[in-house]
C-alpha cells in the first residue's frame, strides 16, 4: 500500500510536470487565411454594417450637427471661403441623415453677412444657442496687414462675441454672460452645451466651467487632474473624459462625485454622446463604437472599427448619434470634407466575416490602413487583419520578427500580403516566396495610371514580385550657382569648399557632421559603389569618403546668440527653409516624403531672390527610394483579394491622401498633390524670421505652378532605386570614424570596410 | 520459473524508465534534425532535391569559411587554456581542503550570472566611453570602442574561461577525489617525488575526467554566442563572427538550404571529433 502510494505520487508529479511544461507560441505572425466558409448552421449571424450617407453638399464649414428631441437631425453650415464669409443655413434630415433639406429661411437669415458662428448647441426644450462674431472688412484688412508685416497694432480691438438664444417660436434674444477672458481679452470658449437645469457648460482648451444663464455669472469650474478631453451632460452630472477615464462631477456643486469610468483601450480622439435611452454613453473612435450602461461596468463593443472606415487614418470623428431604431450616425471630417457614416444592424450578415485575409508589416503604415478600410467597406464578407510586428510596447526586435515570419513562410503558411520594407526581399524573390503581381500592376503602369519606372522597380524576367506604393525623393534646394554646377557629389563638395573660402561665416548645410553627411548622401551614392553581387567598389567608395570629408571640414558654427535653437538632428524641410531664409545655411537637403516639403524652401528661395530645386546629386543620378513595398505570399489562398487590396493601395482614392509617408505612385494623385492646398486669399503659414535683431514673419505659401511643374517633371523622371541597408550603413559609420578623425587614410578606411563587409556580403 | 520471470522483467526495466525521455528527445531533437538533413539536400521553399549542391555552396561560401575559421580558432585557444587553468585551480584547492570552501563558491559564481548582466559588464568596461577607455585617456592614450576591434575576440576568450572555470574545476575535483590515496602512499614509499606522482599517478587517473571535461567544454564553447550576439548584434567585428552568427543571419534571410547543409556539416565534424577523442581515451583505459 505504501509502495502503491509512492508510485501514485510519482506518477502525479510526472504528469503535472508534463502539463506545466507546454510550450506557448508567441510573436508569431498572422497565419495565411484558409478562406473557408463556415458550415451552415454554425455561423453566428448579425452585425452592424456601414453605409456612407451624403453630407449636405454645399456645406464646407459646419458649426455643428444636432439631434433634436423629435429625432430629426440638423446641420448648421456655411461655405468655407478664406477671406469671405457666407450666410449660414440650417439643413434638416427627418430620415436619419439619408437626405437633407436646406432651410432657406431661419432666424439666422437676418445675421450680418460678415458674421462668423463660432459655437452652437440645442437644449432639451428645443431652444437654440449660438455665438457669432462680426468681422468687418475693415478689421479683416487690419488683420491681413498685421500678418504680412508681423506687426500687430497694440490698440487692435477684436470685435465682440454675441451669445444668442433662439426659442422654438423663433424669438432671438442676446444673452449676457460674464465669461472668462483669454489673453486677447476675448470670451474664452471653444464650445458649450446646455444642461438640464439651464446652465451653460463652457469648454475652453482643456478647461470646463458652468454659467448661470439667468444671472450670466460663473457658477463652477471643473478641474480634473488630466484636463478635459471631452464631456457629456446627463441629468445633473457632468461626465468629463480626462486622460483614459471619465470623471464624474456634480453640476450644481462643481465637486467630483468620486466615481470614475475607465476607458480601456482609449487613446484619444473620437466622440461621445448620450445613448438614446438616456441611460448609457455611446463612444466612437478609430477602434469602433462602444456603449457603456451607466449602471453597468463594461464598455460593450457594438461596431468593430477594423471592419469599417472608422479605422482609416483619413477619418477624424467629430460626433456620433444613436437613432431611435438603434442605428448609429457618425459625422467625420477629412481632407475631402465632411462625411456621414451610418451603421445599421443587419441580422442576415454573419457576425464575423466569413473570409479572412492577413496583412503583415514590420512598421505601421497609414496608406495601408486607409486602403484596408476602403477595401473592407466594399467587401463586408472579408475581414482583413493587419499585423504590425514592431509594437512599441513589446521588446521584439526586427530580427526576431523576421525569423518568426520566416518560420511561418517555411511551414507553407504566413500572411497573405506582406509589406516588404526591411524584409529580405531579394531572398524572397529568389526563393519564390512572392507571387507575380504583373497581371494586376503592369496594366496600371502601362496605361499611365502609375509611374511606370517606379512601379517596375522589382520587375524581373517579365514578372513583378513587389511594387512600391510610395517613394521618397532625395532633394536639394540651394543657390542657382550650386544647382547649376553640382551634378554629382564631387562638384557639390567643390561648391561647399569654395563657398566656405568665399564666406567663412556661412554654413553650407544644416547637417555637417560626417555621420550625418554619410546618412544624407547614402541613398544617392550607394548604388554607385555597390557591385551587382553587392560587393563594395573600392575606388568609388574611397572617392565618396574623400568628398564627404571635404564637405565636413567646411563646417561653420551657428552664431551663439541666435535666438532660436538650431536643431541639426531633427530639422525637416519646413525649418530648413526657415534657416535658409534667415541666412543661417545655404542649402536645404534631405529625403522628402511629401510635396508639402517643397513649400518652405521655395518660399525661402523667393525671399532671398535666388534659389532652385534639384534632385540631390550624388555618385548615382535620378535616385528615388521605394517605400511601402507590397508583395503577396505565394502560398496565400487569398490571391485575388490580396491583388485587389494592392490595386486599392495604388488607386487614386487612397494615394490622394497625404500621410507624409512618401510621394504617390498614382499619377493623378501625384499631380493633385502638386496643386496648392490653399484657397485664394489664404496666406498660408507663418514662420519666424530674425533680421538685424528684429523678429519678422516669414510667409510660406506654395511654389508657383511653373516651379512645381519643373519639380514634378524631375520627380517623374527618377529611375535609379536605392533602398536603405541599415546593416551596411552602420558598418560604414563604424569603419570610417578613424578616417574622419584623421587616424586613417581613405584607402585604409575603405579596406577596413571591405574586410568588415566580407562576411555580410558573402552570406 | 518465478525467478527467471522476475529477472526477465528486470532486464527491460531500464527501457521503460528511459522511454519517456527517449520519446521527448526523438520528438524535439532527432526528428527535427532528420528534417534538417532532408532540407540540406533540397531547395528552401519548394523542397526540390538538389543533391550535394547546397554543401558545395556552403563549402565555397566566404562567410562560412570565415565563421568556421573563427570558431575553430576560438576552440583551439579556449579549450586547452580552460582545461589547464581549471586543473591548476583544482589541484591548488584539493591540496588545501580547509580553505577550499570559499574559493569553490567564488569560482562558481560566474556560472550563475545571467548573460545579460555579463553583456552589461562588457559594455561598461569596453565601450568607447567605458572604464577601460577612461583609464587609457587618463594615461594620455586613446580609448576606443574595444568591441569593434580585434580586441573583442580576446574579450570573448576571457569571458568564456571566466564563466566556465568553476564548472571544470568541480569536475577535476571530483576526478581527483576518485584517486585512491593508497597509490600516493605506495609511491611515496618507493621514493617518488611530487612531480613524479603527478605525472605517473594523477594524470593517468584523470584521463576519464579529461575526456568528459573536454567534451563538455567544447559544447559550452558554442554558448559564448549569446554574449557576442547581445553585445554586437547580427554582424559583429570580423574576429568575433562565429558560426551561430552566420546561421542566425541565414535564418533571417530564409537561406534554409545553406543553413541546413552547414548545420549537418558542423554536426558531423563535432560528432567525428568526439568519436576521435573517445577512441584516443579508450586506448588509455576504461572511461
Amino acid at each position: 500500500m505504501k509502495k502503491f502510494g509512492k508510485r501514485l505520487l510519482a506518477f502525479l508529479l510526472a504528469g503535472s510536470l508534463g502539463l506545466l511544461s507546454a510550450c506557448s507560441g508567441s510573436d508569431t505572425p498572422a497565419q495565411s487565411s484558409s478562406g473557408d466558409v463556415p458550415k451552415a448552421g454554425n455561423t453566428a449571424m448579425g452585425r452592424y454594417i456601414e453605409e456612407e450617407y451624403a453630407w449636405p453638399q454645399e456645406v464646407t464649414r459646419s458649426a455643428g450637427m444636432f439631434r433634436l428631441s423629435d429625432g430629426s437631425l440638423r446641420v448648421l453650415g456655411s461655405i468655407f471661403d478664406p477671406g469671405t464669409f457666407h450666410p449660414w443655413y440650417f439643413y434638416s434630415s427627418k430620415d436619419g441623415g439619408k437626405s437633407w433639406q436646406k432651410e432657406e429661411e431661419s432666424p439666422l437669415s437676418n445675421l450680418d453677412s460678415d458674421a462668423f458662428i463660432q459655437a452652437a448647441t440645442y437644449d432639451r426644450e428645443g431652444n437654440f444657442y449660438f455665438t457669432y462674431t462680426v468681422y468687418s472688412q475693415e478689421f479683416q484688412d487690419i488683420l491681413n496687414e498685421a500678418m504680412s508685416t508681423g506687426e500687430i497694432p497694440e490698440d487692435l480691438t477684436y470685435p465682440p462675441d454675441h451669445h444668442m438664444k433662439v426659442a422654438p417660436d423663433g424669438t432671438m434674444t442676446e444673452l449676457s454672460i460674464e465669461m472668462d477672458k483669454d489673453s486677447m481679452g476675448r470670451d474664452a470658449f471653444t464650445g458649450y452645451q446646455i444642461a438640464d437645469n439651464g446652465d451653460m457648460v463652457v469648454e475652453n482648451y482643456g478647461t470646463l466651467a458652468s454659467y448661470d444663464l439667468a444671472s450670466g455669472k460663473k457658477k463652477n469650474s471643473f478641474v480634473p487632474q488630466n484636463g478635459v478631453d471631452d464631456y457629456l451632460l446627463i441629468g445633473g452630472t457632468v461626465y468629463i473624459v480626462s486622460g483614459n477615464e471619465i470623471v464624474l462631477y456634480d453640476l450644481e456643486s462643481g465637486e467630483a462625485t468620486g466615481e470614475t469610468i475607465p476607458m480601456e483601450g482609449y487613446s484619444g480622439g473620437g466622440a461621445l454622446s448620450v445613448g438614446e435611452d438616456q441611460k448609457s454613453i455611446v463612444r466612437a473612435d478609430s477602434t469602433g463604437i462602444y456603449r457603456y450602461l451607466l449602471d453597468g461596468s463594461v464598455w460593450e463593443q457594438i461596431v468593430e472599427g477594423s471592419l469599417t472606415s472608422l479605422g482609416m487614418p483619413s477619418v477624424h470623428i467629430g460626433s456620433i448619434f444613436e437613432m431611435e431604431n438603434g442605428d448609429f450616425l457618425v459625422r467625420s471630417s477629412g481632407d475631402d470634407g465632411y462625411q456621414l457614416l451610418h451603421y445599421t444592424f443587419s441580422a442576415d450578415t454573419p457576425a464575423v466575416p466569413t473570409e479572412e485575409m492577413n496583412v503583415y508589416s514590420l512598421s505601421d503604415s497609414s496608406t495601408l490602413r486607409q486602403a484596408i478600410g476602403l477595401y473592407q467597406r466594399e467587401h463586408p464578407e472579408l475581414r482583413i487583419n493587419f499585423t504590425v510586428a514592431l509594437d512599441p510596447d513589446t521588446a521584439i526586435t526586427a530580427s526576431d520578427a523576421i525569423r518568426s515570419l520566416n518560420t511561418e513562410l517555411l511551414a507553407g503558411k504566413g500572411p497573405d500580403l506582406l509589406v516588404l520594407d526591411s524584409l529580405p526581399i531579394d531572398s524572397y524573390i529568389e526563393k519564390g516566396v512572392l507571387s507575380d503581381l504583373s497581371s494586376a500592376v503592369s496594366p496600371l503602369a502601362q496605361s499611365g495610371e502609375l509611374l511606370e519606372n517606379i512601379a517596375n522597380t522589382y520587375s524581373k524576367d517579365g514578372k513583378l514580385f513587389a511594387v512600391p506604393a510610395r517613394f521618397g525623393v532625395p532633394e536639394l534646394w540651394g543657390p542657382s550657382e550650386l544647382i547649376d554646377s553640382a551634378k554629382d557629389l564631387s562638384s557639390f563638395a567643390d561648391w561647399v569648399v569654395a563657398e566656405h573660402e568665399r564666406n567663412p561665416q556661412a554654413r553650407a548645410l544644416i547637417r555637417m557632421k560626417p555621420e550625418q553627411l554619410i546618412s544624407d548622401f547614402y541613398y544617392t551614392c550607394a548604388p554607385a559603389w555597390r557591385d551587382e553581387d553587392g560587393s563594395i567598389k573600392e575606388a568609388e567608395f574611397e572617392k565618396f569618403l574623400t568628398d564627404i570629408k571635404r564637405i565636413a571640414d567646411a563646417v561653420q558654427e551657428i552664431p551663439a546668440d541666435y535666438p532660436y535653437p538650431f536643431d541639426d538632428e531633427g530639422t525637416n524641410f519646413l525649418w530648413g527653409g526657415v534657416y535658409w531664409a534667415n541666412g543661417l545655411v545655404n542649402t536645404v537637403l534631405g529625403l522628402s516624403q511629401t510635396t508639402e516639403d517643397l513649400a518652405s524652401p521655395d518660399a525661402a528661395a523667393t525671399y532671398r531672390g535666388d534659389g532652385k530645386f534639384a534632385i540631390l546629386p550624388g555618385q548615382a543620378q535620378n535616385v528615388y527610394v521605394p517605400q511601402t513595398l507590397l508583395g503577396i505570399n505565394q502560398n496565400s489562398t487569398q490571391q485575388e483579394n490580396a491583388l485587389g487590396l494592392i490595386e486599392t493601395v495604388l488607386s487614386y482614392e487612397v494615394q490622394k491622401n497625404d500621410f507624409e509617408d512618401g510621394y504617390c505612385l498614382n499619377i493623378k494623385a501625384l499631380d493633385e498633390s502638386a496643386l496648392t492646398p490653399y484657397e485664394e486669399g489664404d496666406d498660408g503659414m507663418q514662420a519666424p524670421l530674425y533680421i538685424d535683431g528684429e523678429e519678422k514673419i516669414f510667409q510660406i505659401i506654395w511654389p508657383s505652378d511653373e516651379t512645381m511643374a519643373g519639380i514634378m517633371e524631375k520627380i517623374k523622371g527618377l529611375s535609379t532605386p536605392s533602398t536603405a541597408d541599415p546593416v551596411l550603413l552602420q558598418m560604414i559609420l563604424d569603419e570610417t570614424k578613424d578616417f574622419f578623425a584623421g587616424a586613417k587614410t581613405a584607402g585604409e578606411a575603405t579596406a577596413a570596410l571591405v574586410q568588415r563587409t566580407q562576411a555580410y556580403l558573402a552570406e | 520459473m518465478l525467478g527467471s520471470k522476475r529477472s526477465g522483467r528486470r532486464k527491460w526495466t531500464w527501457f521503460w524508465f528511459v522511454l519517456p525521455s527517449l520519446l521527448g528527445v526523438a520528438w524535439f531533437v532527432l526528428l527535427p534534425f532528420t528534417d534538417v538533413v532532408r532540407r540540406s539536400f533540397s531547395q528552401t521553399m519548394n523542397g526540390v532535391f538538389v543533391g550535394l549542391q547546397n554543401y558545395d555552396t556552403v563549402l565555397h561560401n566566404g562567410a562560412f569559411l570565415q565563421a568556421g575559421g573563427n570558431t575553430v580558432r576560438f576552440v583551439l585557444i579556449c579549450i586547452p587554456a580552460l582545461i589547464v587553468l581549471s586543473l591548476l585551480v583544482a589541484l591548488a584547492l584539493y591540496g588545501h581542503p580547509q580553505q577550499a570552501g570559499v574559493f569553490k563558491t567564488t569560482f562558481l559564481i560566474p556560472m550563475a550570472i545571467p548573460v545579460a548582466s555579463v553583456v552589461l559588464l562588457w559594455k561598461v568596461l569596453f565601450h568607447q566611453n567605458g572604464l577601460l577607455s577612461a583609464f587609457l585617456d587618463g594615461l594620455g592614450l586613446q580609448g576606443m570602442d574595444w568591441m569593434k576591434t580585434g580586441f573583442s575576440f580576446w574579450v570573448l576568450v576571457v569571458s568564456y574561461i571566466w564563466k566556465n572555470l568553476g564548472y571544470d574545476m568541480i569536475l577535476w575535483l571530483a576526478g581527483l577525489s576518485g584517486i585512491s590515496p593508497s597509490l600516493y602512499e605506495a609511491a611515496a614509499v618507493d621514493g617518488a617525488g611530487k612531480l613524479k606522482c603527478f605525472t605517473a599517478i594523477t594524470l593517468p587517473n584523470l584521463l576519464p575526467t579529461l575526456y568528459t571535461i573536454t567534451v563538455l567544454s567544447f559544447l559550452n564553447s558554442f554558448k559564448v554566442f549569446r554574449e557576442a550576439y547581445l553585445v554586437a548584434g547580427d554582424y559583429p567585428h570580423s574576429s568575433m563572427y562565429l558560426l551561430q552568427h552566420l546561421f542566425n543571419n541565414w535564418f533571417a534571410d530564409l537561406d534554409m538550404d545553406k543553413l541546413c547543409a552547414a548545420a549537418v556539416l558542423v554536426g558531423l565534424i563535432i560528432f567525428g571529433l568526439i568519436l576521435l577523442l573517445r577512441r584516443a581515451w579508450e586506448g588509455e583505459g576504461e572511461l
